[in-house]
């Protein structure tokens, strides 16, 4: 696989072209930035980056919810699942947006992410009728 | 901005395939009713705008204070990916 190097927020990395991520309506704030990328970095485990490939200043903190909340629970309707191209089971990831600025550390259990990586295609989507809010705080 | 008036029950259409019907008005509140295609995601514009600051709140972060977040006794990291979509 061809990589192409992208300076990103946290640093400068090879990425591949099947690593690369289309959101296609951007996410909500970043509506103009299509092509992310979720990046793993050992020292930071379990905690990744979804980090833009067009504008160096973004990046998102994300981690898996269930790590921390192991009761959510999402429901992928229809047109979510035609926004990514319709992934197998198998090939949905889900990451939720993590706060690491304010004092309390909080993760957005209302807007996940949802990617289907064997497309690479990616949405962040706000659920309907839950009580989940933008700031979890996080227990540790 | 396009400013049309309205009476309860009558609509405006955006292109030929959303339909904004006014429902019912009370006391201040007013009530809506929109037909739009399944891929076209309506939101309340306050909810919209608390993603897009939460999103952008969450960019002004310390690496190093993710190192340690859930450390302990987590070695189930399946990656975020769910048993549960259809």
């Amino acid at each position: 696989m061809i990589g192409m190097t992208f300076e990103t927020k946290i640093g400068t990395y090879d990425i591949s072209e099947e690593n690369i991520i289309t959101f296609k309506n951007g996410l909500p704030g970043f509506e103009q930035l299509r092509k992310f990328s979720v990046i793993s970095r050992q020292d930071t485990e379990p905690i990744k980056w979804l980090v833009s490939l067009e504008d160096k200043d973004v990046a998102l903190p994300v981690v898996d919810p269930w790590i921390a909340f192991k009761d959510y629970s999402i429901t992928l309707n229809d047109a979510v699942l035609d926004e990514i191209s319709r992934p197998k089971r198998e090939n949905v990831i889900v990451f939720c947006v993590i706060d690491l600025h304010s004092p309390e550390v909080t993760v957005n259990l209302l807007a996940p992410v949802v990617i289907n990586l064997e497309k690479g295609a990616g949405i962040q989507i706000i659920l309907e009728g839950t009580n989940y809010t933008t700031r979890h705080p996080v227990r540790s | 901005m396009l400013v049309l008036k309205r009476k309860i029950g009558e609509a405006i259409k955006i292109g030929t395939d959303i339909t904004v019907r006014i429902l019912s008005i009370d006391h201040g509140d007013v009530k809506i009713g929109i037909e739009a295609p399944k891929n076209i995601k309506i939101f309340r514009e306050e909810l919209y705008e608390e993603i897009s600051g939460a999103n952008r709140d969450s960019l002004d972060f310390d690496v190093d204070r993710a190192k340690n977040l859930f450390k302990k006794g987590d070695k189930n990291g399946d990656n975020g990916r769910i048993d549960n979509a259809p």
